[in-house]
């Protein structure tokens, strides 16, 4: 029974794991379908500003008018600007560390003014410039199941573009 | 628009931030921001009406926390209100408390953030705010050097020294802070040297993860009358969201969030020039080179303009315009009461109450911002002296991309000026401008001689 | 926009590790837990209160509070529920009472599982005992759980 204060300072160590479901709505699940049946993406066109929307919204972000037309936008397109981490980070989605170096990318797609964010297969800083070309490589049929990951990475193309 | 009664901020707390708290939990955490607020304004919890509390939640993996706060916040039996909005939750809090002072139901509100950040993983929790089903498994929070790429393209090595520079005169600010959590000593070179994380985004470059509270006490004139602290106004504030410029980077057609929440605050207030009629910047800061590109987006000037002001040290506590005297968040970065700790920061600046970390000299106007995930912006203004509350006509162009070039018809409503007690708070102001911080700023100048060939 | 209905639903998960830190008090009062199989709780002397878990300060006058008192080990139930569901999280298979329990000496109750009895037989106003765990490590399990002690 005695009274000495304690220097102990516990620590609890806890892992947060809680399984998800989400759900897509019509409109991303549109677009998720698309790549998963047909690989092509498709994006929403605004009636008023005639935006391409990516991701795709059911309004147009800037105008706030409904968006129902769709428009194709090619598989392949410019690297507008990109992130070459070196540091491993959590992903949530898994519980487990990232593996680096990993290049992620935002892509002006060919067709339109909206971009996508995707991994690249360059991890070389000396080997990947802004205004590149690259391509979308898909995973086979089988393997896509509705998700972005469904392309596994865009392939950097030797060509340049001149901005 | 205008408010209803004008609002003081009577009460500025905030706790030691650091990186490793585990002598205390959260409870315990808070407990010292808010006594610390209740010590600075001379009052005691029957004088509070309500407490509006606000964290990330994720980042502790601890759920509705404001409810286990009470036994430490003192928000036992009083309203309360919860608010999470990510990185702007402290400047979000700040504003609701202020709107909830202004609107007449409460008379005195204690605004409360906080983070226990250690606990949880940050990165991660930031990533958990990206849509699963489109970037989540490539997000990586906070960390991308896209922006700096940007500069990188457009100046070359010169804009890395700058966000170098930059950073060094953040740590040299920091180590006026008592409060400050990371107070290194370092200079261009090492942030140069230091750990790539995303180039160009090195790890001096980024904020740290810190363990702390941050409390403001905000009260109604009439109440605040009674009260024994020096007063200072919350002039206005704004809040935008812009995330559909979050796909950094390429072509920018459109303002980014800071850009048009700073155009709009001014031509609601009616300033015309920041530069000239601001006399203080708290700016929310995750990265030097967030710092370096938003400058240009707040104060309205190009990327040229900014390089040049970086070079001169224009940002210095003693020099044209500061920016984060207390170091920023580069320094500190206890998420739930970052944006909040720019308030505060911004009041004790307006008060002369900043001690080693004054800014010299005297001002009238304060501000404060808070930047969220998603690319939204907070920006909050702050005034010493109260005029009559003014009739203020909100235009707010149509078309963000125009300059706002129809800023003359608000500004000239505001002559009835009824001044409620301005002498004292004058007097002590001056008498805080003579005892200018000394410390030199020799201390950077030692990495020029590595560098090659800057102008 | 088509008829077509384009909802599915995709599985995910959100897994990420934690740290708690009990700090002073709270590890002082797990340590109790540990070593000497006591119950600790603090007084405010502003306010007379005895409260568990143990705190640095009043939740009632802000003071600061530093004197530990022990509680218990026995107390009377105040409410009570039956679990019946199953979920990860739960500490113990289902049915089991979670209860909360005025410890003798406390004036806060203190939130734990009630066995060694079937659900219909438990009521308010009961006298239980806590029950240790064997092997304890700082933790509010260390009392594996209470039992009615007549």
């Amino acid at each position: 029974m005695t009274e000495e204060k304690k220097q102990e300072l516990v620590e609890i160590q806890e892992l947060v794991s809680v399984p998800n479901s989400f759900a897509t709505g019509p409109v991303m699940g549109r677009f998720l379908s698309e790549i998963r049946d047909n690989k092509r993406i498709v994006a929403n066109k605004c009636p008023k500003c005639g935006r391409t929307q990516l991701p795709p919204r059911i309004v147009c972000a800037v105008c706030h008018v409904q968006v129902d037309d769709w428009v194709e936008l090619q598989p392949r397109g410019e690297i507008t600007s990109y992130d070459m981490i070196f540091i491993p980070t959590l992903n949530p989605l898994t519980g487990k560390m990232r593996e680096v170096p990993y290049t992620s990318a935002s892509i002006l797609l060919d067709g339109g003014d909206a971009t996508l964010t995707h991994f690249l297969d360059v991890t070389d800083p000396k080997k990947v410039k802004v205004g590149m070309r690259c391509e979308a490589v898909f995973r086979p049929d089988g393997e896509r199941t509705g998700s972005v990951m469904d392309i596994a990475y865009f392939q950097v193309l030797n060509e340049e573009v001149n901005k | 628009m205008s408010k209803n009664r004008p609002v003081a901020i009577v009460g500025i707390g905030q706790s030691k931030h650091r990186g490793h708290r585990p002598d205390i939990n959260q409870v315990e955490l808070v407990r010292e921001a808010v006594t610390d607020a209740l010590q600075d304004s001379g009052l005691s919890l029957k004088d509070i009406d309500c407490i509006v509390h606000g964290d990330m939640e994720l980042f502790e993996g601890i759920h509705q926390p404001d409810m286990w706060h009470t036994i430490g916040d003192g928000a036992y039996l009083k309203s309360g209100f919860r608010i999470t909005t990510g990185g702007t939750t402290g400047a979000t809090i700040a504003c609701a408390a202020d709107n909830l002072v202004a609107s007449g139901y409460y008379d005195v509100v204690l605004a409360l953030g906080f983070e226990k950040q250690e606990e949880g993983h940050t990165t991660t929790g930031i990533t958990n705010m990206a849509d699963p089903l489109w970037m989540r498994e490539i997000q990586t929070g906070a960390i991308t050097g896209s922006t700096g790429l940007e500069w990188v393209n457009e100046f070359g090595e010169r804009a890395e020294w700058a966000a170098a520079k930059l950073r060094v005169l953040m740590a040299d600010n920091a180590r006026r802070n008592p409060k400050a959590h990371l107070r290194v000593n370092i200079t261009e070179q090492t942030v140069m040297d230091s750990r790539l994380l995303a180039y160009p985004l090195r790890l001096l470059h980024m904020c740290p993860e810190s363990n702390g509270a941050c409390a403001v006490i905000f009260a109604s004139a009439d109440k605040a009358k009674k009260f024994p602290q020096k007063k200072i106004w919350v002039w206005d504030h704004i809040t935008t969201h812009r995330e559909e410029t979050f796909y950094r980077g390429g072509p920018r057609k459109d303002p980014l969030t800071q850009e048009v929440a700073a155009r709009r605050l001014y031509q609601k207030v009616g300033i015309k020039n920041p530069l000239k009629e601001i006399g203080v910047f708290e700016m929310y800061d995750p990265s030097s080179w967030w710092q370096l590109d938003w400058i240009g987006n707040f104060l309205l000037l190009d990327r040229k303009t900014v390089l040049e002001m970086v070079e001169r040290n224009a940002f210095a506590i003693e020099g044209e315009f500061p920016i984060n005297p207390s170091g920023g968040v580069v320094s500190t970065n206890p998420i739930g009461a970052t944006a909040l700790i720019r308030v505060a920061e911004a009041g004790l600046q307006l008060r002369g109450d900043a001690g080693e970390h004054q800014v010299p000299g005297k001002f009238d106007v304060a501000m404060a911002s808070g930047f969220g995930g998603t690319f939204w912006t907070v920006l909050m203004l702050l005034k010493k002296e109260l005029e009559a509350a003014k009739e203020v006509k909100v235009a707010v162009p149509a078309d963000k991309t125009k300059p706002a070039k129809k800023k003359t018809a608000p500004a000239k409503a505001k002559k009835a000026v009824k001044k409620a007690k301005p002498k004292k708070a004058k007097k002590v102001v001056k008498k805080a401008a003579k005892k200018p911080a000394k410390k030199s700023k020799a201390k950077p100048r030692k990495g020029k001689l590595k560098k090659k060939g800057r102008k | 926009m088509s008829e077509k209905n384009w909802c599915f639903e995709v599985p995910g998960k959100l897994e990420i590790p934690f740290k708690y830190y009990a700090g002073e008090w709270g590890s002082k009062f797990l340590a109790a837990l540990r070593d000497n199989m006591k119950i600790m709780g603090s007084k405010c002397p502003a306010c007379n209160k005895v409260f568990i878990p143990p705190r640095s300060s009043c939740e009632q006058c802000f003071g600061k509070i530093s004197e530990w008192v022990e509680i218990g080990p026995k107390g009377k139930v105040t409410s009570f529920c039956v679990v019946n569901y199953k979920e990860p999280y739960l500490p113990v298979e289902p049915p089991f009472v979670l209860a909360l329990i005025r410890l003798e000496g406390a004036d806060s109750d203190l939130t734990h599982i009630i066995s060694e009895v079937s659900p219909e037989n438990v009521r308010i106003g009961m006298t239980v005992a806590p029950v240790f765990a064997e092997q304890r490590k700082a933790s509010i399990l260390d009392i594996k759980y209470f039992k009615p002690a007549g």
